[in-house]
């Protein structure tokens, strides 16, 4: 991935708990403020977990029609939305005579669809000629994209995979530009009913706000969240002759799989260490170069060990002074679209030079020895940030992204 | 630094030219229905690689039916003592989980939240399909699930191109005849059709009776092929290229005469 000209970031659109827009996202988490709190969009009395991080509804982009919009699966207006801000802010926005690829993380937009249409009456999971076109054909249509398209889903790493991809796509010469990123809006019933009974969630019900803690030893599972992140990457000799903005370089992306469990990450860590040094090592960053590292830790017990154990394997000593946070202590688990506001939060992290916080860290578990921003943001140099996401089906990318 | 007003994009990038291909180590196939799936729950073994007797216990019908497509393959193209540690995954398994869905908000609304089973989100979304088969190759280069089954080849062919990997698994998956279910059952009809295709791609640098080509494409896509298309596709009976959608076209390009076999039935593969 050591291309003589190097891939940007040039675009970004944000949904999240927060608000809508990269600003709003860098406020909350250099704040160390929490959007955890009770679910109230449907009945939670005899959900196990009855605490999330939803989304207030998303913008309808300039020029749509309002109605239309919102009579859009949410998930498909979170996409739309950030499809919108992300090519715009590249100067992109409906702008013909380029091959504009389309690469989304996306795992559970189905099911998501059609809970959404039962739980309004309708009954399309019963009729299959009535399903509407994925999200991805209809962000492209709408967009007017007419490169190369694709749904990739690697579940809570999907939005690594989707930038991955169009990095490929960019090198393989298929593609001008490529918008990818993810995006989930999954605080549903059907979800946090699915989740809790897989005992993956918390259960600090009375706590929201400190509910999600990762590294610490009092964590006890995550808490679902909803939102994410596009992007527009392009190469850097494409964007310095349009005059586009240069928000980082896609520096390098490694992803392995456990080939071990379909939900219980491998204990050796083998395997997530590898694509922590498939992305270095594409990135020609070494491990003293890191910054900043925003940790996939979600806050379950078996997970965070085994990421900073992965951590200790792929970057050595390294690993217990660079700082790193897990900002799902804030936002909760975004699920498919965890890797992508992640990597939006890197970019935050590199704008502003300084590093969010994993907030509720107060009793450090003492198997993730590492150089932890806790409970509040710390100015510092940011040159280099590593972001890691896994997932079910055992899962792991990294992506390495650098100032531009 | 935002550009004032939509700049046009960098219009000197050069067309694209040939810039991928990889040779099929071997490929093969398998159609049936629902009702012959329940024999195949309970592999000792996936592609010669003992697995747990629960692997596909709560794996959705069209992944079953990708491990039985996926256990010819590799029995005929004598691959069970292959090691495809480097090797990654990409499998599309399309709308998963609509029958357990339905079912599953149906007991929502009767019994609440402690009727929903928690194997409906490792099993029945669009990386299901590739981590299980990730698990049971013991591939420990990427995996996931892809949406759209045209853009498979070409992600495999970037991945062999770039030496990401020494191999890819490429599975594509339907369920056609996809009946209309009711909220009742949590499973199929035992009469929706079920098929699979499995393709075992390799760098191009090997040399195998079959190759695949990736070019540019002015032509525009005929619509997305389905299971039996790419199968006969593969096989030489169907003409043309797999013309995708975004300028990319997959080119079929056989060195010797291809196997023409490569299909069967379910019940074959049993046992």
């Amino acid at each position: 991935m050591n291309a003589p000209d190097p891939v940007l970031i040039t675009g970004v659109g944000v949904a999240s708990a927060y608000g809508h827009s990269l600003d709003a996202l860098a406020d909350g988490v250099l704040a160390g403020r929490s959007v955890v709190r009770k679910v109230t969009a449907f009945d939670v009395a005899q959900h196990p977990s009855q605490i999330g991080a939803p989304m207030g509804p998303v913008p309808c982009p300039d020029g749509e029609d309002e109605a239309a919009f919102r009579a859009l699966y949410r998930l498909e207006q979170t996409f739309r939305w950030c499809a919108y801000a992300a090519l715009r802010d590249a100067g992109l926005w409906r702008v013909g005579g380029l091959r504009l690829g389309v690469c989304f993380g996306v795992g559970a937009e189905w099911m998501q669809g059609w809970e959404e249409d039962y739980l309004a009456g309708g009954r399309h999971v019963c009729l299959p000629d009535q399903d509407p076109p994925g999200v991805v054909a209809s962000v492209a249509e709408w967009a007017g994209a007419d490169g190369p398209r694709a749904t990739v889903s690697g579940a809570c790493a999907s939005g690594n995979h989707a930038l991955g991809m169009a990095r490929l796509w960019l090198d393989m010469g298929w593609a001008d530009a490529v918008l990818t990123g993810a995006a989930d809006a999954g605080v549903s019933p059907l979800s946090l009913a699915a989740f809790g009974n897989l005992r993956a969630l918390s259960r600090r019900n009375a706590e929201p706000e400190l509910a999600s803690r990762p590294f610490d030893k009092g964590r006890d599972g995550f808490v679902m969240g909803e939102g994410g992140a596009l992007f527009v990457l392009e190469r850097a000799s494409s964007a310095a002759r349009r005059g586009a903005p240069r928000h980082a370089e896609m520096a390098g992306y490694g992803a392995s799989s456990d080939a071990f469990h379909m939900v219980i990450p491998s204990p050796t860590a083998n395997q997530a260490a590898d694509a922590v040094r498939l992305a270095l090592r594409r990135a020609g960053v070494a491990p003293e170069d890191v910054d900043y590292i925003n940790a996939h830790a979600t806050s379950t017990p078996v997970g965070d060990t085994m990421e900073a154990r992965a951590l200790h394997v792929a970057l050595g000593e390294v690993a217990a002074t660079v700082p790193i946070s897990s900002t799902k202590s804030m936002t909760g688990h975004l699920l498919t679209g965890a890797a992508a506001i992640e990597a939006a939060i890197c970019l935050v992290a590199l704008r502003e030079q300084a590093v969010p916080p994993t907030i509720n860290l107060t009793d450090p578990d003492p198997e993730c020895r590492l150089g932890h921003v806790a409970n509040v943001a710390q100015r510092r140099r940011v040159r280099t940030t590593l972001s890691n996401s896994f997932g079910f089906g055992g899962s792991n990318t990294s992506l390495v992204l650098r100032a531009a | 630094m935002q550009p004032t007003s939509p700049a046009r994009p960098d219009e000197t990038t050069p067309a694209t030219g040939p810039v991928a291909a990889c040779s099929v180590a071997t490929w093969g196939a398998v159609h049936g229905t629902v009702a012959d799936l329940e024999p195949l729950r309970q592999p000792n073994a996936v592609a010669g690689k003992p697995v747990s007797a629960t692997f596909l216990r709560h794996a959705d019908e069209l992944t079953v039916t990708a491990v039985a497509a996926l256990n010819q393959t590799v029995e005929r193209g004598e691959l069970r003592t292959a090691d495809f540690r480097a090797w990654g995954v990409l499998a599309c398994l399309p709308r998963p989980g609509r029958a357990l869905v339905g079912h599953s908000l149906s007991r929502y609304e009767a019994e609440g939240a402690w009727g929903i089973s928690p194997h409906i989100v490792p099993h029945r979304c669009l990386h299901s399909l590739s981590g299980a088969l990730s698990l049971a190759l013991k591939c420990e280069g990427p995996n996931f699930g892809v949406g759209e089954p045209e853009a498979l080849v070409p992600m495999a062919c970037a991945w062999l191109g770039l030496g990401l990997v020494e191999g890819v698994w490429v599975v594509l998956t339907q369920a056609e005849p996809q009946p209309a279910t009711d909220l009742s059952r949590s499973t199929p009809r035992g009469d929706t059709g079920v098929h699979a295709v499995v393709l075992a791609l390799v760098p191009e640098t090997v040399e195998t009776p079959l190759r695949l080509r990736i070019r540019p494409a002015a032509e525009k896509s005929a619509g997305p092929w389905g299971v039996a298309q790419v199968e006969e596709w593969l096989a030489g009976g169907a003409g043309g290229d797999w013309v995708l959608p975004g300028g990319l076209a997959v080119e079929r390009r056989p060195l010797r005469v291809a196997p023409t076999a490569n299909a069967g039935r379910l019940q074959e593969v049993r046992g």
